[in-house]
């Protein structure tokens, strides 16, 4: 439920950008999104239509996934994560994930 | 067709130029969703160093027991150091009337629809709530979610995660994010443990592996048993955060 406060911070930023860059109106919106942000790609899609408002009015919104790394502390297997934790496909031992945590704006389509 | 330049394709980006005046154009940016946050965050941290204030995040599920180790806390804290409250929840001013009576002043914020406090709640809580010379012991009780809070820095010194054994012991595998980001874990309400499927070997290997750095403590708030331990293991880390030239603790 998060969600809605991250879309608040980014009408906020967006905001702040058109202000700077001069433009009135945002066709489509490039976020990327950590695999381990803590944040669902459905409630942020959800929270976007939601509560977004004037120049993000007919926005598109791209999420791109990142995935975290990982290292498996027996085997030292190195691993995409798509989750905190996982099991590490060569020996089975737990593997805590690392970085994946990054929500940020990455590009603008803009009029 | 697209409507800007009539070139036949609907989804693409204008980077190339053909003098409209209202074609898109593509801006790459570099936008932190939650740097606003962070930066009010470490605001927050240099405040509380300046006015000698040690401040502990804790979070838990619903019903964990935040407000009763509180309170305990409190009761024990407050014979020697101000203790400071800072109350999240989505309405009422309970907790807040119950950690006053514990002998902490104490303040409510009332997130609404909120599901997390932020930084920005918590510097204007704060400022509101200590005096401009006060110093001693700041809680933050977050809101009852084991989801929401653990992307928000509050600008604390440690986070600390609740987790009571009447909740099951595989809670830190279904909760990895919140757990992770903790630096103490408390399992609370262990009185509990005669009558409760609990199994505590379990749950501390599941701790220590979601967060191999975490200090764990088991206790119960209700008879007092381990709190000794967990407080004087936060009263030694104030005092090594204090411990630096400069401006001590009062």
């Amino acid at each position: 439920m998060h969600e809605m406060s991250l879309v608040r911070e980014m009408q906020r930023l967006v905001e702040a950008e058109a202000a700077a860059k001069q433009f009135g109106q945002v066709k489509r919106i490039q976020i990327e999104l950590g695999s381990v942000a803590c944040v669902s790609q459905a409630s942020l899609l959800f929270a976007f239509d939601s509560v977004r408002t004037g120049l993000l009015h007919n926005t598109e919104l791209d999420i791109h996934a990142v995935p975290a790394r990982g290292v498996c502390p027996a085997c030292g297997l190195n691993m995409v994560m798509m989750s905190r934790l996982m099991d590490c496909s060569g020996c089975g031992h737990l593997i805590v994930a690392e970085g994946g945590d990054e929500m940020r704006i990455t590009a603008l389509e803009v009029i | 067709m697209c409507g800007t330049c009539g070139c036949g394709q609907t989804n693409h980006i204008h980077d190339h130029h053909h003098g409209h005046e209202t074609e898109a154009r593509r801006i790459s940016v570099e936008l932190d969703l939650l740097a606003r946050n962070n930066h009010l965050a470490e605001h927050n941290r240099e405040d509380f160093k300046a006015q000698g204030l040690y401040a502990i995040n804790m979070v838990s599920g619903p019903g964990a027991g935040k407000t009763t180790l509180l309170e305990a806390a409190v009761k024990s804290l407050a014979t020697h150091a101000d203790v400071f409250v800072i109350e999240g929840d989505q309405q009422t001013s309970l907790d807040a009337d119950r950690i006053a009576t514990a002998g902490a002043k104490a303040i409510q914020i009332n997130t609404g629809a909120m599901c997390h406090l932020d930084a920005h709640m918590v510097g204007h809580a704060a400022a509101d709530l200590v005096p401009d010379n006060g110093s001693g012991w700041l809680f933050i009780e977050n809101v009852g979610n084991l989801v929401c809070p653990a992307a928000f820095d509050l600008g604390e010194n440690k986070r600390l995660a609740l987790l009571s054994v009447t909740e099951g012991d595989d809670k830190p595998l279904k909760y990895p994010d919140m757990f992770a980001s903790s630096d103490v874990v408390i399992i609370s309400k262990c009185d509990l443990l005669p009558y409760v499927p609990f199994d505590m070997e379990r749950c501390l290997q599941a701790i220590h592996s979601v967060s191999p750095k975490a200090e764990i403590f088991e206790l119960s708030a209700t008879t007092g048993e381990g709190m000794d331990d967990w407080l004087n293991w936060l009263a030694g880390e104030r005092t090594k955060e204090y411990q630096q030239p400069g401006k001590s603790a009062a």
